[in-house]
């Protein structure tokens, strides 16, 4: 994507916040947070495993627990919880794939576009998991992009958590779209 | 859904969206079948409830640490992994014994840690498994005939010891942040619970 050139580790809720995270005594559960734990955990293991292409889907679920665990402790101070959790994912995990990037051999690299974690492609039915594959080979701003819009963000989140604007994230989405519209079409798997 | 409108204008037609939709569907209920959710929301809520977080800890430190020290585990398993391929020539083959061990070792590790189910002594005796392997590996090349110095085995006998040289100073690192994650936490990390 134009203009996008990472960002930082933590999200700047972190960072900025002047009083931080409540005293852990101080913590009131929402009453729903199990049912939105057992919805959206899933999916976040889904959103990392597609940002980061080159996590498996087990570390890509303990990049998910580690983020549902730095927010729950802020949830009622959070604006946009979901949006949060998301942020703090997404970020948690290039960081990760930073950490591995400075210590292991080029040939070890997490991120690898056309990657995807064997196990998570072995869970799926067949037509979702030829989409997927094309979806994770993806360069990997449009990939961010599209992991993005799938969760459900709109524009003006995406551009935010990315860094980027809303121009570049509509221009990363239409041309992610037309190469997979091009994948899928030729490879005759228009679904339904 | 929010990302079925983002579409409209840009030439592909609705079917791609339901593709997508179908698929990041699948991949999320894929992704529920590797992790034991009841489990790990149960140590998600206990772990936020417990009130002897040391001073210094807003909450979320130690998983971070136990989730890098699994990222590392990852890797070097992934690099001993790519090594263990048959038929790469005679350095790989004498060394394939030990790069086996230390795969071995490196698996029960990684699992011990990620499920919680390992004391910080199995966790250092691992690493130790793993250090030994690695080790018994060199010394196997070590006592490999001569080679001519510019032809293709002795490239490839100096190209596995070099690597084998790498991970032991990454085991160092490892073992160190391994012992630190015990030390000062003094309880382990919160990660999702994989199904069994």
């Amino acid at each position: 994507l134009p203009g996008w050139d990472g960002a930082s580790a933590v999200p700047p809720e972190v960072v900025h916040s002047p009083s931080g995270a409540p005293k852990l005594e101080d913590v009131t559960f929402p009453a729903d947070i199990g049912a939105f734990y057992k919805r959206e955990m899933p999916r976040l293991i889904a959103f990392v495993a597609t940002v980061c292409a080159g996590l498996d889907v087990h570390a890509a679920a303990d990049v998910a627990q580690a983020a549902f665990e730095r927010a729950l402790p802020r949830w009622a101070g959070l604006r946009d919880p979901k949006a949060w959790l998301y942020r703090v994912a997404r970020n948690e995990a290039l960081a990760r794939a930073r950490a591995v990037r400075r210590e292991f051999p080029a040939d070890v690299l997490p991120e690898r576009p056309g990657e995807a974690s064997a196990a998570l492609l072995a869970e799926m039915h067949d037509e979702e998991r030829v989409v997927v594959g094309h979806l994770m080979s993806l360069p990997p701003g449009q990939r961010q992009v599209m992991a993005w819009t799938l969760a459900g963000f709109a524009d003006a989140d995406i551009a935010d958590a990315m860094g980027v604007s809303v121009a570049a994230v509509r221009q990363g989405r239409y041309y992610a779209r037309k190469s997979l519209a091009r994948r899928l079409g030729s490879a005759g798997r228009r679904p339904r | 859904m929010t990302w079925l409108h983002h579409g409209r204008g840009s030439g592909d037609g609705p079917w791609l969206d339901e593709a997508l939709a179908a698929a990041w569907d699948d991949a999320a209920r894929a992704a529920a079948t590797v992790v034991d959710l009841e489990a790990s929301l149960d140590v998600l809520l206990a772990r936020t409830r417990q009130p002897s977080a040391p001073a210094g800890d807003a909450g979320g430190i130690e998983p971070d640490r136990l989730a890098a020290v699994l990222t590392q585990i990852d890797a070097l398993l992934a690099a001993v992994t790519a090594r263990t391929t048959p038929s790469q020539g005679p350095a790989h083959s004498v060394s394939a014994a030990g790069l086996f061990a230390a795969q071995r070792a490196l698996v029960q590790l990684r699992s011990g840690l990620a499920r919680r189910a390992m004391s910080k002594d199995a966790a250092v005796a691992a690493v130790e498994r793993v250090r030994h392997a690695l080790e018994q590996a060199a010394r196997s090349l070590r006592a490999l005939p001569a080679a001519p110095p510019a032809g293709r085995e002795a490239a490839e006998t100096a190209d596995v010891a070099d690597a084998i040289s790498g991970w032991l100073g990454q085991l160092r690192g490892l073992q160190t942040d391994i012992a630190r994650l015990f030390d000062d936490t003094g309880r382990a990390a919160g990660l999702p619970v994989p199904v069994r």
